[in-house]
């Protein structure tokens, strides 16, 4: 049941579209036995995604039952949304789209193409942003305020914040986002979960460093790790103060000794965020 | 020929005999008067005289000699010699005239001779002209020297008065009057006629502002509003406003020195006048001296400096308008003013004063006169762009229209135009050099001030002219001051008179100006020296003809005259007449004389008698018996009664009893109160009614059937028939669908529509002022058959009006339509023609076949071809049969191929396809599908 050239011919004389302007190469579609409805599932991908599928990444659709649907690979998010068609989507493997055909050089041919499934919608992804909203009310319910307190919280309450993997399974994002994200809430990893610093703590571990820069007279550029460590252990965990040197500043390692550049724009909106009196923009940087 | 006219003009002369006659007497006295008067060197027409017949002297006075001449011409017998002509005389006496060419000798034939023959026998006076003409010269001869004397004693009497008491000489010494009869004295008493001539109302008319009788506040109005011309008349600049007592002064300074002067003795004379008002208050009571009081008052508080409280609401207004700013070109904001009141007040004299006192030279224009707006237009134009170039103080004109509302209202308007006329090209500041350049252009913007004077301000012409002018109603003058005026008049003219005696006089008159100096003047031509008070009273003079309003009239019939009662209680009293009954008699007589004036000059007794008919039942008498009710309605309808004679019968001579009955109804009805007065309505508004509904039997008529016309007339159909129609027109008919009435609904529901469509009545849908929808009749009978305010069944409602009217509607259709096919009955069985020829046979068959055929032996072949379709033609657009095409095209389906062709197609495409009825069609684009959004539920 294959049809030759001279059968194309007429029925286009039939159709009453032979003439000029067809390109020579025909392509007789033919369906691939058993071929059912329903079998396929069509998603449209960018190329960026064509791509990371060609690389094996895995994809995987995160989020609540009552959710979008969100696919992340490793490092972005995509929305997908489904596009249901009147048009009959065929599936065909071996098809020379219109812009190949035109390249088609040579007397006019007959290729033959089987059809190995059909759909009348499929799926689109849009590339998104990730929903980090539901990350900062997660970590904001219980801010990590004080060594002394949290030793109370984790007696009464056991260990409070999220694991990395936790977070993965309940946030909307690519891992890669959601790391970022949590950077930029100067989150912290105590003992595998993360918590974000209550505000208080934070401009406390700040202050000390700060006051510490002042008194010894360093380059705010050139904050010297181990001896700030060791001048500010008795007062907060080393960790902490760690912590809030990597928030706010840069970490150089090319010195013999790690130092810490802390960046005067990030400190200075963290102050500025202080309730305070008026200040005049001026007298303040 | 000349001869001939000239003999016929004289015969003319007799002919119209008396008449000339008395011109000629006239003429002859004239002559004597003359002679004696001024001495003349000319000569006396002693030939005239001396002639036997005085009306050749008179026709052909200086030609007499000629005609005594040649008055032989006339032959008994025809001349042998000459032409000549025979005259015959109306005795039958022939004479014969020689004809003699003209410019040869004397022209004028000898008609002296004629008359001299008929002279003889015919006479027409009893006693010879002459002899009459010489009595009367001398008897005015005598009437001069008579006169003469008198006039010497008159001024005997004035000198030693003068004599007599100095204060006064002193005083009047420089009394424009006094100085004029200084300067007369001489010619007076040479001449006393022509002193007659000289009215003293001319004669002793004010000169200056501070003699004006007006009010003062009035004057002083009316000099303001001039002196607003100021900036554009004498480019001026205006003063900013002050006091009162400020501007006064300026005033009095700023005019005449003569005035001025004159002020101190006015002053002097004012004191004397408010010290004799001392005793018209005390004697006189009343209203009058209650308001001699407040103006006198008024006036002692003006002098201080702040106004009264008398006029503070009228002069404040009037303040107001004065105090208001000029317009662009610098002119007040009300360019006319509107001086009104009634006739006698001086309000002409006011005028000229008060202009001349501003420095203008008043031009008068009567406009009752000019009345053509062609005429004003020209002559305000004239008066408001010109100059005086003759007269020696070179004065700017201001324009004084008299009597306005004379005028109509063509010319009133033309006037306002030019009021209003704008100038759009002038500047503002209009200087006197480019008033010359204006000069030449037609219509240049008004500059100068316009006073119009009327009697009646609210003619209805002046309307539009009374809402732009600056109005003034000039009040009565006071009779106080009136008659102060009249006593130095009197003590000019050598009367005597005293306060009393010039007040009663001024009561009379009605305080006008004019009439009592006429009135005294009129005495003293009489010869009269001492005024008396019953002289006054008993004068006729001095009434003046007064058209008063309708309103007037009503109220001075249902009101007894109060004002005038204490006058003439006060006047009876005086003259001693103490006798109670005689005086109430004399009362009701100038009652009566009163009311028999008032009707007789307005002279509508129809309008009065209506108004008394609608007003009398309002009047509140005390009449508790209704007598005076019953008589008053008797005389009513005698009036009425007799006005029908009048007009029915032309027997005018009832006319005089006319006025009879409003005096009957003053009689009976007179209350002290004044009554709530309306506008009688009552006739007019019959004779509307009437015509309205004369009018509607008139259509109703008109528009009913012949078949019912022909057994009733108009005055039936209203009178009788009319209202039962209504009652028949209103059956009790359901307000539900026709089908749904009972036969005997039916039945009446026809006759209803029968007896509308017979008549040509119908229901008219018409909306209310409240929205609701009404059905009413059309002509509306209700109108016409039905009395407003009584009571009337109900009738239909709505739903059943509607449904009635759509029964007529229909019905008038169908009664037209079947008039229509009984006056051609052709052409309305035409269309059934037709439709038999179209489906003739079709119709022929089914005869045939419904005829033979029971239709259980019908078969169905036999329906079949009753029913088969006829093909028609295929046709295009415009109409043309389409040809089939034999060989039909593929359709682009594929699906229909003729069935020859099927078999090599289908071997051509190949089996491929089948016979499937399944294209696809590959489409390149971007896909349009609706997009939705998933959940992560959706896909678990």
């Amino acid at each position: 049941m294959i049809r030759n050239l001279e059968e194309v011919q007429a029925t286009l004389e039939v159709a009453r579209i032979s003439g000029g302007g067809l390109l020579p190469l025909a392509q007789s579609l033919t369906m691939a036995q058993g071929a059912m409805p329903g079998e396929m599932l069509l998603m449209e991908i960018d190329e960026a995604l064509d791509k990371a599928l060609v690389a094996g990444e895995r994809l995987v659709v995160r989020g609540d039952r009552e959710e979008k649907v969100i696919l992340c690979t490793n490092s972005t998010s995509y929305v997908v949304r489904a596009a249901d068609t009147s048009n009959l989507l065929l599936v065909a493997s071996g098809f020379t789209g219109p812009a190949q055909a035109a390249e088609f050089k040579g007397p006019a041919s007959l290729a033959h193409v089987q059809i190995c499934g059909f759909a009348s919608s499929l799926l689109e992804t849009r590339l998104c942003k990730p929903g980090l909203r539901k990350l900062r009310a997660l970590l904001g319910e219980m801010p990590y305020s004080a060594p002394e307190e949290e030793r109370m919280l984790e007696e009464d309450l056991g260990p409070a914040g999220l694991t990395t993997a936790e977070l993965l399974q309940v946030i909307q994002s690519s891992e890669v986002q959601l790391m970022a994200a949590l950077k930029d809430l100067h989150a912290c990893q105590i003992n595998g979960r993360w918590r974000m610093l209550s505000f208080d703590y934070e401009m406390r571990l700040l202050g000390l460093i700060t006051q510490l820069v002042d008194s010894e007279s360093w380059d705010f550029h050139l904050v010297p790790l181990s001896t700030c460590l060791e001048e500010l252990e008795p007062l907060e965990p080393r960790e902490m103060i760690q912590h809030c040197l990597e928030c706010y500043g840069q970490r150089l390692c090319h010195l013999v000794e790690v130092h810490y550049a802390l960046d005067e724009v990030r400190v200075c909106r963290a102050l500025a965020e202080m309730p305070a009196p008026c200040l005049h923009l001026v007298q303040f940087v | 020929m000349k001869t001939i006219i000239v003999i016929s003009t004289m015969l003319i002369t007799l002919l119209l005999g008396k008449k000339r006659r008395v011109d000629s007497a006239r003429k002859l006295e004239f002559w004597h008067l003359d002679v004696s008067a001024k001495d003349s060197d000319e000569p006396r027409p002693s030939a005239c005289v001396g002639q036997p017949d005085a009306l050749s002297s008179e026709i052909h006075g200086p030609q007499a000699k000629k005609v005594a001449d040649c008055w032989e011409r006339v032959l008994r017998r025809p001349p042998m010699s000459d032409d000549f002509i025979s005259v015959t005389s109306s005795e039958g006496r022939r004479v014969y005239l020689r004809l003699r060419r003209e410019g040869e000798g004397t022209i004028i034939s000898d008609r002296h001779c004629t008359l001299r023959g008929s002279d003889r026998g015919l006479r027409l006076l009893g006693v010879p002209f002459q002899q009459l003409k010489e009595q009367l010269a001398d008897k005015q001869r005598r009437k001069i020297l008579e006169e003469l004397e008198q006039h010497e004693t008159a001024i005997s009497r004035i000198i030693e008065q003068d004599i007599r008491d100095s204060e006064p000489t002193d005083d009047v010494g420089e009394d424009p009057c006094r100085d004029e009869e200084e300067v007369e004295d001489g010619p007076r008493g040479a001449d006393a006629a022509a002193a007659g001539s000289f009215l003293w109302v001319d004669k002793f008319s004010p000169r200056h502002y501070m003699e004006l009788l007006s009010d003062d506040h009035i004057n002083r109005c009316l000099l303001k509003w001039l002196k607003l011309w100021d900036v554009v008349v004498f480019n001026r600049e205006r003063r900013a406003p002050r006091t009162h007592s400020a501007m006064r002064g300026q005033e009095t300074a700023g005019g005449d020195p003569r005035g001025s002067r004159g002020r101190g003795q006015w002053e002097a004379h004012r004191g004397a006048a408010m010290n004799r008002r001392g005793w018209v208050e005390r004697g006189g009571g009343g209203w009058e001296g209650s308001k001699e009081r407040g103006k006198g008052g008024w006036r002692g508080r003006g002098r201080g400096g702040g106004d009264g409280t008398w006029y503070k609401s009228k002069a404040q207004m009037m303040d107001e308008i004065l105090e208001e700013e000029l317009d662009d070109h610098k002119r007040p904001k009300y360019k006319v003013a509107l001086l009104s009141g009634p006739p006698g007040l001086g309000k002409t004299t006011l005028v000229h004063v008060v202009a001349r006192h501003a420095g203008y030279n008043v031009v008068e224009i009567n406009a009752s006169d000019d009345r053509s707006p062609e005429v004003l237009r020209t002559r305000v134009e004239a008066a408001t762009q010109m100059r005086s170039v003759l007269g020696a103080a070179e004065r700017p004109n201001c324009l004084l229209i008299d009597e306005i509302d004379g005028a109509p209202l063509a010319t009133i308007n033309a006037l306002l135009e030019i009021v209003n006329r704008k100038d759009g090209k002038e500047k503002p500041a209009a200087g006197t050099t480019r008033k010359k350049e204006r000069k030449k252009k037609e219509g240049g913007l008004l500059v100068r001030p316009i006073i119009c004077i009327c009697n009646d301000v609210y003619v209805p012409a002046l309307r539009q002219l009374r809402q732009q002018a600056f109005t003034i109603a000039v009040p009565m003058t006071m009779a106080s001051r009136l008659a102060q005026r009249l006593t130095e008049i009197t003590k000019c003219q050598g009367l005597r008179a005293d306060m009393g005696t010039l007040l009663a006089l001024c009561n009379k008159t009605d305080n006008d100006i004019r009439s009592c100096i006429n009135t005294l003047q009129f005495l003293h031509s009489r010869g009269e020296v001492q005024l008396s008070l019953g002289l006054v009273q008993s004068l006729q003079v001095g009434t003046k003809d007064k058209h008063k309003g309708l309103f007037t009239i009503w109220q001075e019939i249902f009101q007894l005259p109060q004002t005038k009662k204490s006058w003439m209680d006060k006047a009876q009293a005086q003259l001693g007449e103490s006798d109670h009954d005689r005086a109430s008699k004399s009362l009701e007589n100038s009652r009566f004389h009163r009311i028999l004036q008032l009707t007789c000059h307005s002279g509508e007794y129809d309008k009065i008698s209506e108004g008394l008919f609608a007003n009398y039942p309002n009047v509140r008498t005390n009449d508790p018996q209704m007598e005076c009710v019953v008589a008053a309605l008797d005389w009513l309808s005698l009036q009425d009664e007799m006005a029908s004679m009048v007009a029915r019968r032309q027997a005018y001579t009832m006319l005089r009893y006319m006025p009879m009955a409003s005096i009957a109804l003053h009689m009976l009805l007179a209350a002290t109160r004044a009554p709530r007065l309306n506008y009688p309505a009552a006739h007019s508004e019959l004779l509307a009614r009437t015509a309205r509904t004369l009018a509607l039997t008139d259509a109703v008529m008109g528009e009913a059937r012949s078949t019912v016309r022909c057994y009733t007339n108009g005055r039936q159909l209203l009178l009788d028939s009319m209202s039962l129609m209504l009652d028949i027109l209103s059956p009790r008919l359901r307000p539900v669908n026709t089908q749904l009435y009972s036969t005997q609904e039916k039945r009446q529901l026809q006759q209803l529509v029968h007896t509308m469509v017979s008549y040509n009545l119908s229901y008219q849908q018409e909306r209310t002022p409240d929205g609701n929808y009404l059905y009413v009749l059309e002509p509306n009978l209700d109108d016409a058959a039905r009395f407003p305010g009584v009571p009337h069944p109900p009738s239909m409602p709505y739903a059943a009006r509607q449904l009635v009217s759509r029964e007529v509607q229909l019905e008038k259709m169908r009664r037209t339509e079947a008039a229509l096919h009984a006056r051609n009955p052709q052409e309305q069985s035409k269309p059934n023609l037709e439709e038999t020829k179209d489906g003739e046979t079709l119709d022929k068959e089914k005869k045939k076949k419904g005829a033979a055929l029971k239709s259980h032996e019908r078969k169905l072949e036999d329906t079949i071809q009753a029913v088969t379709v006829v093909d028609k033609p295929e046709k295009d657009f415009f109409g043309r049969i389409v040809q089939k095409k034999e060989k039909e095209k593929f359709t682009m389906a594929g699906i229909r191929y003729p069935v020859l062709e099927a078999d090599a197609m289908q071997r051509r495409v190949g089996r491929a396809i089948g016979h499937s009825d399944v294209w696809f069609r590959f489409n390149e684009g971007v896909t349009n599908a609706v997009r939705r959004t998933i959940y992560i539920r959706d896909i678990l």
